[in-house]
């Protein structure tokens, strides 16, 4: 009996000792210590045996059962070590190793990028932010702003129509009026969006981007729309930049101004360093922007008094600028984009640029 | 508008370069979106010459040989293709070195083995309209009866013109006409003024019995004028007014049309010119048109019009869309002898309805439906009448058709001081003022507050632009 107790244990360790990984060692585990193994076997049947011997053979078959689970824990220690320190090494990330090919990354559409460029200097300045609709009413749009009922703007070759009463806005402009029947003086407002007109050329899209301004108060004058312009013409063309307001005519302001800027390419000289005529201003050293002038009385008189806005608009009371430029023509000027066209072909050519 | 700048300078002629003058109209409103030059780069080398003689050239049946006084000792030799070319006549030529309007730069050179220093020019050559007909002849186109050889073409002939393109706003139809330009341009330099050329009229009032009109429609008419011409010599115009032409961008074609669009250009008033003879019945009739009525037009289109557009007729039917365009039926031709001219008013957006409908737009159409004054119609018939006289020796009837209401009395709008510098945030002295409006036509009158403006007629729409100001 005691022979074959120390023989079951001399094989059992010579297998432990050989064990390679940690799932061999469980299986010799079960083998060895298991309910069915033999070890465990000759232990319960100590109590059969002759009282002489079952001192003897238990004593023998507990020590080797012990000696086996000591070294098959010391065994499983060793193993669970060499595996982690394996799985350790497997698994190290090589960060100097190159990158996978680099993906497409999506970015702003450089009229989206302008919008935000000018939005964020007019709330620098005071401005809030506001949209309206692009569905709008011939009254917003013609008649509230002064348009004669015979103004060829109001042509369907000029305007699209959805019914006679419902065009495409032709111009943010009708938001002046918008605004000021849902807040009350004083107002400082900036309003982009898209516009639409039935044009098709180099420089005129069916469908393009205007940025409004209004503001209206007490003593809002002329001078005041010439330094805010200026203020503005600095932040997008640069700290030299000039400005110039020159008479102009439009039906919802009076007086009326077409204003320039000094040409950021020739510095307002018209030509360049080495004598050649500046292919930006034309030789002209002034650049059109925009279209603006002094709120005319009868806008006002098209803004009905209402709960929103008391104490309402009363053209002996307030006055005020408006202002309203094309997104995509400062885009233009500003990155030299030569056709209109451009912005809406979605050639990743010219995004891409921009991104 | 095309201005060429040496007839603006005729009205109003201030101490300053084109560039500066530039400047001032695009400063006060009227932009110059550009500056042409019109004719040759350069006047060196243009001089008037004689032919002395022109023989055939030896070995070709098209070139004549001819000798040409340019004021030198010796007389030069010049090789023409032209058939008019003949002995005794004045002419314009370019000596080698000259460069014309489409940048050839003459040289002295054999033509079929002569030599032929410089070239006898036509009228196309120096982009003065005409020239179809061989080289240009100078004797009795320009006032002075001799002209010595030698002498500078740019000295008697307008052969260099700057040219400017001005941008004129929706609210200033009176800056449509050369005159109209002159009196900004006064006003933004504070350069003399000439009087309006429309000033001294030869024609007269009162009633015509040669023709009749008739007016259906005056809601859409609101002055209709004619006057009749009789004896009329229809010819080419005289080199200064088809120079002036060319350089406004106008075609020259007889003297009579180019009179009618020489008044246009100056007055911004568009006329038409009718061979009375051709007008059956002597009579015209103004009147909307029927739905679907059709009216061929000068251009040899068949029109098809609505019940919202303007016909003038004859007894015949409908010779004209009013406005727009004239008929073939009665237009002038080479054989005319008495000439019916119209100036007439228009409704604006109702032109600019017709125009847009049809698809048709005209120099006329393009002004009508800006909105004209009715008192512009008197304006064009009296430059008209004068040159009628003088370049066609018409003989002007007495009295002028002239139908239409009374033009509303002139509008008065207060200009207050406080209300100006508010709006401007800048003081503007009331004597300024007066002044600045003064020199654009409006008079005004000093009242406790600020002055009293009065809006002349031809501003009529500033009524609209600036109330309550």
């Amino acid at each position: 009996m005691i022979d074959r107790i120390a023989k079951l244990r001399a094989q059992a360790e010579g297998e432990i000792a050989a064990a390679a990984s940690s799932e061999q060692l469980e299986q010799l585990r079960v083998r060895h210590l298991g309910r069915k193994a033999e070890l465990p076997q000759l232990l319960r049947e100590v109590a059969n045996l002759p009282a002489e011997q079952r001192g003897e053979v238990g004593k023998a078959a507990n020590m080797a059962r012990q000696a086996l689970e000591a070294e098959i824990h010391a065994r499983a220690e060793m193993l669970a070590g060499e595996e982690l320190e394996r799985t350790l090494h497997e698994d190290r990330v090589d960060v100097t190793l190159p990158g996978a090919p680099p993906q497409p990354l999506g970015s702003l559409h450089l009229l989206s990028s302008t919008r935000r460029e000018l939005e964020d200097i007019f709330l620098g300045l005071g401005f809030t932010v506001m949209e309206g609709p692009e569905v709008e009413r011939v009254h917003y749009n013609f008649d509230a702003l002064n348009h004669s009922p015979t103004h060829p703007a109001r042509a369907r070759t000029d305007t699209f129509y959805v019914s006679p009463e419902t065009v495409l806005r032709t111009h943010t402009s009708p938001m002046q009026v918008r605004a000021m029947e849902a807040h009350p003086p004083p107002l400082y407002v900036v309003i982009p969006g898209r516009v639409y007109r039935p044009d098709s050329d180099a420089t005129h899209t069916p469908q393009f981007h205007q940025l409004e301004g209004l503001a209206v108060d007490e003593d809002i004058t002329l001078a005041d729309l010439k330094g805010t312009l200026l203020e503005f013409a600095r932040a997008v063309f640069g700290d030299e930049r000039d400005v110039r307001l020159r008479p102009h005519f439009f039906p919802f302001t009076e007086p009326s101004v077409e204003v320039d800027v000094s040409c950021f390419n020739c510095a307002g000289t018209g030509f360049l360093k080495d004598g050649a005529r500046c292919n930006v201003c034309k030789g002209e050293g002034w650049l059109e922007i925009l279209g603006a002038g002094e709120v005319d009385p009868n806008v006002y008189s098209h803004v009905p008094s209402n709960p929103q806005n008391a104490p309402g608009y009363d053209p002996e009371k307030v006055q005020g600028f408006a202002f309203g430029m094309g997104v995509e023509r400062i885009a233009m000027l500003k990155h030299g984009i030569p056709d209109l066209r451009i912005y809406y072909e979605n050639d990743l050519r010219f995004l891409e640029q921009f991104a | 508008m095309r201005v060429p700048l040496p007839w603006l300078r005729e009205y109003c002629d201030p101490p300053l370069a084109v560039a500066e003058i530039e400047e001032r109209l695009t400063m006060t409103g009227t932009k110059v979106e550009a500056i042409h030059h019109h004719g040759v780069p350069a006047t060196e080398g243009f001089v008037v010459g004689r032919v002395l003689g022109a023989e055939p050239h030896p070995d070709a049946d098209r070139l004549r040989v001819c000798t040409v006084e340019l004021g030198d000792e010796q007389p030069a030799q010049i090789v023409c293709g032209a058939p008019n070319v003949a002995a005794g006549q004045t002419v314009a030529v370019a000596r080698p070195g000259a460069v014309l309007p489409d940048g050839t730069k003459l040289s002295r050179r054999k033509l079929r083995g002569v030599v032929s220093e410089g070239m006898i020019l036509s009228a196309g050559e120096l982009e003065i309209g005409g020239g179809a007909d061989g080289i240009m002849v100078l004797d009795g186109m320009l006032l002075d009866a001799e002209l010595a050889p030698g002498t500078p073409l740019a000295d008697v002939l307008a052969i260099a013109i700057d040219v400017i393109e001005l941008e004129i706003t929706p609210n200033r139809p009176d800056c449509l006409g050369v005159y109209g330009v002159a009196r900004e341009l006064h006003a933004a330099t504070a350069a003399a003024l000439v009087p309006a050329p429309w000033e001294q009229d030869l024609g007269s009032a009162g009633d015509l019995s040669r023709a009749s009109v008739v007016v259906e429609c005056p809601e859409l008419c609101p002055r209709f004028t004619a006057r009749v011409f009789e004896d009329v010599t229809i010819a080419q115009s005289p080199l200064w007014l088809r120079a002036r032409l060319s350089a406004a961008g106008q075609r020259p074609i007889n003297n009579v049309v180019d009179i009618t669009n020489y008044a246009m250009l100056l007055s911004g008033q568009p006329l038409h010119a009718f061979d009375l003879d051709r007008v059956a019945g002597a009579r015209l009739t103004v009147r909307r048109a029927t739905d679907g009525e059709r009216v061929e037009t000068l251009d040899g289109q068949t029109r098809t019009l609505d019940g919202e557009m303007v016909v003038i007729e004859d007894a015949d039917g409908p010779t004209s869309i009013a406005g727009v365009m004239g008929g073939a039926r009665s237009e002038v031709t080479d054989a005319t002898a008495t000439v019916l001219m119209e100036v007439a008013s228009w409704s604006g957006p109702n032109i600019h309805r017709t125009s847009s409908a049809l698809g048709l737009r005209s120099e006329a159409s393009g002004r009508f439906e800006k909105g004209l004054q009715p008192e512009q119609c008197l304006h064009a018939q009296a430059v008209a009448t004068r040159l009628m006289i003088e370049l066609c020796g018409a003989r002007v009837l007495a009295g002028t058709i002239d139908i239409g209401a009374q033009p509303p009395a002139p509008a008065v709008i207060g200009l207050r001081d406080a209300r100006v510098r508010a709006i401007l945030g800048v003081d503007v002295e009331r004597a300024r003022q007066a002044e600045i409006l003064q020199a654009l036509d409006f008079a005004s009158a000093a009242v406790a507050d600020g002055l009293d403006v009065t809006v002349p007629a031809l501003r009529r729409g500033a009524r609209e632009a600036s109330p309550g100001v």
